[in-house]
């Protein structure tokens, strides 16, 4: 882990998550940390440790539901899956994200706003 | 919504605290196992593997605590940590604790107590619509110069005064009559006594009181005399005797001699002004012949601001008005030569004593809860010194001192919550014995006037939300009053200083550390405290042996109503001389002197008589005072007197001793020359020098301008207990019937025993007269004092744990210190001082504490006690013996408290003491 890699945006964990549990279905915390390092292709240096109080407030919002089951390797887990309400928020979150980044990406080039 | 969601989740995680740890564990264990295994599989060894699992992790505790934080109240948590270790701690010291809570709970409990008294009778609204813009309108009569007639500002009307005014009057939009009576209800054997009130129509309205069924009087029921006999009843009458019927609408009943139709019953709750009345009558319904007697006052009046008047015009406008009031009515002077006076119903609630008396009281227990709370600020500050260390380190590790404030403030107002809960019960057991204290069933803070207008007596005094709250408050208040200078004195200690073992600050010797000044407050409130009581029990003392001029000892007094209520009222007013029927059963003039003679042959009799008016009834009738042998006087300087209905039995039965003369005699009957009996104090007023006996007096009432002087008899005190003796003239009931006597019964055993085989003997004479009101003398004496005793006594009582608490204040400051210089004394000791030398040390220090506590109470007792004033009872504010008593007393404790931890100071061993450094 180099000192280099970019931190985990604010506010964009909730997006990851959500966005993982709603491609891959109910995934335990670990599978999510691991998920996003790979999605990220390891480049994102993901504290592991603030995914759960992330995950808690997902839940308190009622975008995920939790629930205990068998991990792949027949421990005992926690999963987490994403509810209507998440996947509402999904779609809210997503689409002001895609405006939100075209509006960075116009800062970041400036060269190219006509 | 989402918020409230989350709130709502987060709070009910408070609960399960237990289970949301162990899941978390369970989730991170299994999070580091997969991380672990992943890298051991990439070909780490399993010890690398963890280590890089932990690093990626980022913190094990700070995840687990941010989790908490996200999933609970962080505030509400702390708090409840902060409580749950106050709650260990306090349970560690149980002797503490005690101490505490019971010292809190005597404090809030009896604040509690009596701010309910005070809430009753001072601060409720009345049950009125706009109480504010009621007043009460009254006659005043004026002090009679170079006498002692004290006159009256709140003197009743009579119904064509009251027409004359509210004639002339422009600042009220209505106003009022009404009269309390007493009714006797049948069919029912005996007849039921109920107090009852005759009403003008408009005195509902006015008051905004409508019926709950049925209508109140109409205007005309107010004028058409000798008909419309119809009745209101009160809801509790309604339910008790009538079922609740609804159907009681046009049924009549009977009170006394006479029917009336029921045309309404006023709603829960109401009694009227003048009482606990449970039926009304219109003014005019029957007794028509008082209503165009100008003197014969007996009405109060009650009155509804007009709007846009304010109180202080009205009052200036009937100040204006009194003096024309009497013009037009030709009359006694004395009484013509008067004024009017308005006041407020808050002013008229409580007579001026009776607030002064509440207030007192109020003070006294604000002075208890005061001294109660800096007792416990002192054990809380001996206490943070003990815990110097451990909030020492609780500081080291960390903790900030406003977190240490928060938790030693917590811990305060536990122990100020656990307080008032213990109160609770102690304001709840003290409300029931203030009932018991009280034997005039509950009616002490009930004025002469309007007893309606206060709530009457204790009985219906009850805890309710507003004391709650109150006590809520007082302990929130004590909790931090007694919490924060503690907390604040703990949380600044020093670290090093206090960790460094045996480095033990030696106690300040100066006398004006914080506790030394918590206990020089705490005796000089106390000394205020039990100065203002010892006034009062002494004055009280006085009160209970002032000479009555009777002997009240196994004397039974009943009051009786005779036959002439029974009179048809078609018959209407007769002879001048009372109306009183002469043709019917017993003739009614005889009624009680044969009732006399009937009773005093019974068994166990020593003698019987009746009167009008018993000793210490409070306010007997009186009149103006002429002499035909001497040049005739203007009429505004006659003289007053009291004038007494009694039979010859009457003197033998109080033995009211004969100073000169005669009494009654037979002979002096209806047709015999008018005769009198005059008291010691005025024949020494009126014939000063002089024999009174054979001389002529004059009375100011019809049938009695010229009456001999027969005799001379012993001075009564029929006023209110603290009055001074009036002059007063008896005259005989055989000379002018009365229609209502007091019988007094002087028995040889137990006065109430006799109470069945009187009730014959009424019964015997006249099946239709009532008894009511039945009483031993010593029992309406003692109502007669019952509210300077209730209050002497609760003073006394709240002197009384003042003074504990004081001791025990003392005694902890004392035994604290000798803790404190447990090593200094022992070196002393071991340097050669003696016993009592450390002994005197103690025990000076107690003493000088005291001494200044005392210097200071001296100075606020003086200041304070003025105010008892006119409460106090032929006992001066500066009564310089009890200063003096109480100064004693006061120091006698503080020698007691100083010499226990004194006694305790010189048991230290100086070996012990010294290695154990």
């Amino acid at each position: 882990m180099s000192k280099d890699k970019p931190d985990v945006l604010h506010g964009s964990l909730a997006l990851m998550v959500l966005r993982i549990l709603e491609t891959m279905g109910p995934l335990h915390g670990w599978g999510i940390a691991r998920r996003i390092e790979q999605m990220s292709d390891n480049v994102l240096a993901l504290n592991q440790g603030t995914l759960y109080p992330a995950l808690l407030r997902l839940e308190q919002m009622g975008w995920i539901s939790t629930k205990w089951g068998e991990s792949e390797n027949n421990r005992k887990a926690k999963f987490y899956s994403i509810t209507r309400a998440g996947r509402k928020q999904l779609l809210n979150e997503a689409a002001n994200w895609e405006r939100m980044s075209a509006i960075l990406a116009r800062f970041v080039k400036p060269g190219e706003v006509s | 919504m989402t918020a409230l969601r989350v709130l709502l989740s987060r709070f009910v995680n408070l609960f399960r605290r237990g289970r949301m740890e162990a899941d978390l564990d369970r989730e991170l264990q299994f999070h580091l196992q997969m991380e672990i295994e992943r890298h051991v599989q990439a070909g780490m060894s399993p010890q690398d593997a963890r280590r890089i699992a932990l690093k990626r992790f980022g913190g094990m505790a700070q995840t687990k605590e941010s989790y908490r934080a996200t999933g609970g109240l962080p505030f509400l948590e702390t708090l409840l940590q902060d409580i749950r270790y106050a709650a260990r701690s306090l349970r560690r010291q149980p002797g503490f604790t005690a101490v505490a809570v019971l010292t809190l709970a005597v404090g809030i409990g009896a604040n509690t107590a009596i701010y309910t008294v005070v809430d009753a009778t001072l601060l409720r609204s009345l049950p009125y619509r706009d109480p504010d813009r009621l007043m009460r309108v009254s006659l005043v009569v004026y002090a009679q110069p170079g006498t002692q007639l004290t006159g009256n500002d709140d003197s009743v009307w009579s119904y064509p005064k009251y027409e004359a005014f509210r004639k002339m009057q422009h600042s009220f939009e209505d106003t009022a009559l009404y009269r309390t009576t007493a009714f006797d209800l049948a069919p029912a054997d005996p007849p039921e006594h109920l107090l009852g009130e005759r009403v003008s129509a408009s005195y509902f309205p006015l008051l905004g009181v409508q019926a709950e069924l049925g209508r109140t009087f109409r205007p005309e029921e107010d004028v058409t005399i000798g008909k419309d006999f119809v009745a209101l009843l009160s809801h509790s009458l309604w339910v008790s005797h009538y079922g609740g019927d609804r159907g009681i609408l046009g049924k009549t009943i009977s009170l006394g001699q006479r029917s009336y139709t029921v045309v309404g019953v006023l709603p829960d709750g109401f009694q009227g002004l003048g009482g606990p009345a449970d039926v009304w009558v219109p003014v005019h319904s029957d007794l028509p012949q008082q209503l165009n007697q100008p003197f014969l006052h007996s009405f109060q009046q009650v009155a509804r601001l007009r709007p846009g008047v304010s109180a202080e015009q009205a009052k200036a406008e009937v100040a204006t008005l009194g003096p024309h009031i009497a013009d037009g009515f030709p009359g006694p002077a004395f009484l013509k030569n008067g004024g009017a006076k308005a006041r407020t119903f808050g002013e008229a609630r409580l007579d001026g004593s009776i607030r002064k008396a509440v207030l007192v009281l109020f003070g006294a227990v604000t002075c208890v809860l005061l001294i109660a709370t800096a007792n416990l600020a002192n054990l809380l500050l001996a206490r943070a010194s003990t815990r110097r260390r451990e909030v020492a380190i609780r500081l080291a590790v960390g903790a900030t001192g406003s977190r240490i404030v928060r938790h030693l403030l917590t811990e305060s107002l536990l122990l100020a919550g656990m307080g008032a809960a213990a109160g609770l019960v102690l304001a709840y057991a003290g409300l029931f014995a203030l009932n018991r204290i009280n034997p005039a069933n509950g009616h002490i803070f009930a004025i002469n006037q309007m007893p309606g207008l206060t709530v009457l007596g204790l009985s219906s005094i009850h805890l309710d939300a507003r004391a709650l709250l109150f006590t809520l408050g007082v302990a929130l208040a004590a909790g931090i009053l007694f919490g924060l200078a503690p907390a604040f004195e703990g949380a600044r200690a020093d670290v090093a200083d206090s960790l460094k073992r045996g480095a033990v600050r030696p106690a300040s010797a100066g006398l004006l550390t914080g506790k030394s000044v918590l206990v020089v407050a705490e005796v000089a409130l106390a000394m205020v405290l039990l100065t203002g009581a010892g006034l009062m029990m002494k004055g009280f003392v006085r009160l209970v042996a002032a000479r009555t001029g009777v002997n009240p000892d196994q004397v039974l007094t009943v009051q009786i109503d005779g036959p002439v209520r029974r009179r048809a009222p078609e018959q209407g007013p007769s002879s001048a001389n009372g109306g009183l029927p002469r043709d019917f059963g017993v003739p009614a003039s005889l009624f009680f002197d044969q009732l006399e003679q009937r009773v005093s042959t019974l068994p166990g009799v020593v003698a019987a008589g009746s009167g009008d008016c018993h000793a210490l009834a409070g306010r007997c009738s009186s009149t103006t005072m002429r002499f035909p042998d001497r040049p005739a006087v203007v009429v505004p300087d006659q003289p007053p007197i009291d004038v007494h209905w009694a039979s010859p039995g009457y003197f033998r039965t109080m033995q009211i001793p004969l100073v000169r003369g005669r009494w009654f005699a037979e002979s002096d009957s209806r047709d015999a020359p008018r005769v009198a009996v005059i008291s010691e104090e005025a024949a020494r007023r009126y014939w000063p020098g002089e024999d009174p006996i054979g001389k002529p007096m004059g009375l100011g009432m019809s049938g009695w301008d010229r009456a001999e002087v027969i005799g001379v008899v012993g001075d009564v005190r029929y006023g209110q207990v603290d009055e001074p003796m009036q002059p007063a003239a008896y005259v005989s009931h055989l000379q002018q019937p009365q229609t209502r006597l007091l019988l007094f019964v002087r028995t040889a055993s137990n006065p109430l025993s006799l109470v069945d085989a009187v009730r014959r003997e009424v019964r015997a004479l006249d099946r239709n007269a009532t008894l009511y009101d039945i009483k031993t003398m010593n029992e309406r004496i003692a109502d007669a004092t019952s509210r300077t005793r209730f209050s002497a006594i609760l003073l006394a009582v709240f002197a009384a744990i003042a003074l504990a608490l004081a001791g025990i204040g003392i005694y902890g400051v004392m035994s604290y210190m000798v803790r404190q210089r447990t090593r200094e004394i022992g070196i002393r000791m071991a340097l050669g001082a003696r016993g009592e030398d450390v002994r005197s040390m103690v025990v000076r220090r107690a003493v000088a504490l005291t001494a200044i506590g005392i210097a200071i109470g001296l100075v606020g007792a003086f200041a304070a006690t003025r105010v008892l004033g006119n409460l106090l009872y032929e006992v001066k504010p500066g009564d310089p013996a009890t200063y003096l008593l109480v100064s004693t007393l006061l120091g006698a404790l503080a020698l007691l408290a100083g010499y226990l931890p004194a006694r305790r100071a010189t048991q230290v061993d100086p070996c012990v003491v010294l290695r154990a450094e």
